[in-house]
Order: C-alpha cells, then sequence, then structure tokens
C-alpha cells in the first residue's frame, strides 16, 4: 500500500506539469493555428498584438523577421510582402519544446531519431538544420534547427531547394 | 551489496566500451583504380570531354539521342572501364545543335568493386553512408516512378542519398532498392 501511494506521489507532478503544458502541433502548414499565407490583420488578431514593420512597405526588402509570443512561447515569424497591408505569414520557427510534430519530434530530439522517424520522407540535412519536406507539395517544409545533433528550434517554411527527383 | 557492486562494474564498464564504439571516427580505405568520388572514378573525371573519354576507353562512342532527336542536348554511353561496366553521362557543351561537342557531367556504376574512399558500395546500408559524411550537405529521400502520363509517386522500394560537397556543385549519388545500394553515382549537381 505504502509503495502505491509513494508511486502516485511520484507520478503525480509529472501529470500536473503535462496537463499545463499541452504539446502544440508543428506541421507543413505551420505552427498550430499560426499558418502559412495568414494575413497580417488575421495574425494581429490571433496574437492580440499590432504588427509594426521596419521594412515590409518601407524599404525595398520584401521579407522581416517579426517575433511575437503565442501561447506562452516566443515565435519568430517571417512575414513576405510589398508593403505592410498586404504582407502574409511566409514561415514560423519557436525554441519551445511544447511544440512538436505529430510524431514526437520537438525540441531536444536527436539527428538520429529524426532520420529513423522520416525514413520514407525526404529530407535535407545541412550542418545547421535538418529540412524535412512535404512529400505531397516539395514547396512546403518543416525545419528543425541543430546544434551538436540537437534540435534546438522547430518552425514550418517554405522549401529552399530541393533536386527534382522525377 | 557485493552483488550490487559487481552490478555497477560490470554497467560502468559496458557503457564505457558501448561509448567508445560509438566516438570511433570512420577510417578512409586504400585509394585504388576503382574509387569513387564526387570527381568520378579512377581516371574517368567529370568535366572531361567526348575525345579525352574516347582515347581512355579505347572506344568510339556514338551520340544517338543528341543525333537523332532534335532538342536534345544529353546522351548516355555505356561503357567498360578496365573491369567495370559504366554508365557516362553527357551534356553538349555550348549552344551550337549541330555540335556533338560533349561533356561528361556525370557517371554510374553496379560494380562491387567500386567503393568510396570509406569503402562504402553496393550492398551497404544507409547508415553506412551516412556515418563518414555527418559533416556534409545531405539529401536523401525516395525516388519519384511515373504512375502514368501525368502522375508521379514516391517509390516503395528506390531510394536516394545525395552526398553533396561544400561548394553544392558535385555529388555522390547512392541508389537503393530495399535500403541495399545498388548503385553509385558522381556527378555535377544539375538545376539547383
Amino acid at each position: 500500500m505504502k509503495k502505491t501511494i509513494l508511486f502516485i506521489c511520484l507520478l503525480s507532478p509529472a501529470f500536473f506539469l503535462t496537463a499545463q503544458n499541452p504539446v502544440h502541433l508543428v506541421s507543413f502548414g505551420g505552427i498550430d493555428e499560426l499558418v502559412s499565407y495568414m494575413s497580417k490583420a488575421d495574425l494581429e488578431k490571433l496574437l492580440h498584438t499590432k504588427i509594426v514593420f521596419k521594412h515590409i512597405g518601407i524599404d525595398v526588402q520584401l521579407t522581416e523577421t517579426v517575433k511575437a509570443t503565442y501561447k506562452g512561447a516566443e515565435m519568430e515569424i517571417d512575414m513576405a510582402g510589398s508593403d505592410s497591408k498586404n504582407a502574409s505569414l511566409e514561415g514560423v520557427h519557436t525554441t519551445s519544446p511544447l511544440f512538436k510534430t505529430k510524431e514526437g519530434i520537438g525540441v531536444g530530439s536527436d539527428q538520429q531519431t529524426i532520420i529513423d522517424t522520416y525514413e520514407k520522407h525526404l529530407l535535407i540535412i545541412t550542418s545547421g538544420s535538418i529540412t524535412l519536406v512535404d512529400i505531397d507539395n516539395l514547396h512546403s517544409s518543416i525545419v528543425f534547427r541543430m546544434e551538436n545533433k540537437k534540435v534546438v528550434a522547430i518552425g514550418s517554411e517554405p522549401t529552399a531547394a530541393f533536386r527534382d527527383r522525377e | 551489496m557485493r552483488n550490487f557492486l559487481l552490478y555497477l562494474a560490470l554497467t560502468f564498464a559496458f557503457l564505457s566500451c558501448n561509448q567508445k564504439e560509438k566516438e570511433q571516427p570512420v577510417k578512409k580505405v586504400e585509394i585504388n583504380e576503382y574509387t569513387i568520388t564526387k570527381d568520378g572514378i579512377g581516371e574517368l573525371h567529370i568535366g572531361m570531354t567526348d575525345a579525352e573519354l574516347e582515347k581512355l576507353v579505347s572506344q568510339r562512342f556514338n551520340f544517338r539521342m543528341v543525333v537523332d532527336s532534335p532538342g536534345y542536348w544529353q546522351d548516355t554511353i555505356k561503357t567498360k572501364y578496365k573491369n567495370i561496366e559504366v554508365s557516362l553521362y553527357f551534356e553538349r557543351l555550348g549552344g551550337d545543335s549541330d555540335s556533338t561537342y560533349m561533356q561528361l557531367t556525370g557517371l554510374e556504376t553496379s560494380s562491387p568493386l567500386c567503393k568510396t574512399e570509406y569503402g562504402v558500395g553496393v550492398g551497404d546500408d544507409k547508415a553506412a553512408i551516412l556515418q563518414p559524411y555527418d559533416d556534409r550537405p545531405i539529401d536523401m529521400g525516395p525516388d519519384y516512378e511515373q504512375v502514368n502520363d501525368t502522375t508521379w509517386s514516391p517509390s516503395k522500394t528506390k531510394y536516394s542519398v545525395n552526398v553533396k560537397d561544400d561548394k553544392w556543385d558535385r555529388e555522390i549519388i547512392f541508389h537503393l532498392v530495399n535500403k541495399k545500394i545498388v548503385s553509385l553515382a558522381a556527378g555535377m549537381i544539375m538545376g539547383e
């Protein structure tokens, strides 16, 4: 009986921590509700904040990264557009461990686990990142930023380049 | 207590051995006439002209696709280099459509004699490819197969691993079927 109580006591903090910190989904389309091509207006509504550009609509630069907090985590949001009104979300990244792919890969996962998990997918491995390319749409990808073969940030963005395998 | 200490000692010893095994760097093997690199195999160098290669393999090349089909600028020649069968991939140099002045842009072989400088060759698996090229840009995934005139889909059995050089201008390609290497290729990276 004592052992059972001790076991329950040991498990309880883990249960409550998990319950308080639900994991959110990173997909080829974005992070949770932060989805690709989302307009600046929709983004501002979702984040309850006003996005002020330093470049888009001001100088010749058509892309810009803004920082925001979403579900308690810091996000780097890549915006693209020719002016402030038509700018939309192009990519989004976070260093929070609360955001994972549906297969459970997120900050802290190692390189070999990614290779094994996505054995039937297209992967681009460079010294600083692993890009998982959407097999149904080669233009979309999930990017794992890597340091010492561990994921330090996860996000979704358009695929930079991929060799045509056809 | 004694048993517990013995268990701890054995566990420690096992973990130490395991760690050493993991940390062992991959050694290069002796380079020979069949060693494949991003630049070719032996004396078959990417960038050579058809005339230079004809002399080297003592064979007259017949570029049927380029000569017979207007608009074609690529062609493949199968030949023998020493004791291995090799496919040579050519592209026409310059814009002259009548020209048959061809440049070697890639080559491929299925010979078990041909291995990389790390000893990776036909019959090896994906793990053997990735380990020595830890610091190189790599892209890998299933090959695409044509299902019908308009549809391509990822193969369930065919897979490629492309190991690129740091400049992203040349690469070694490992072609796998059912998770084992069936051929090795080297060449220029095109169309990126």
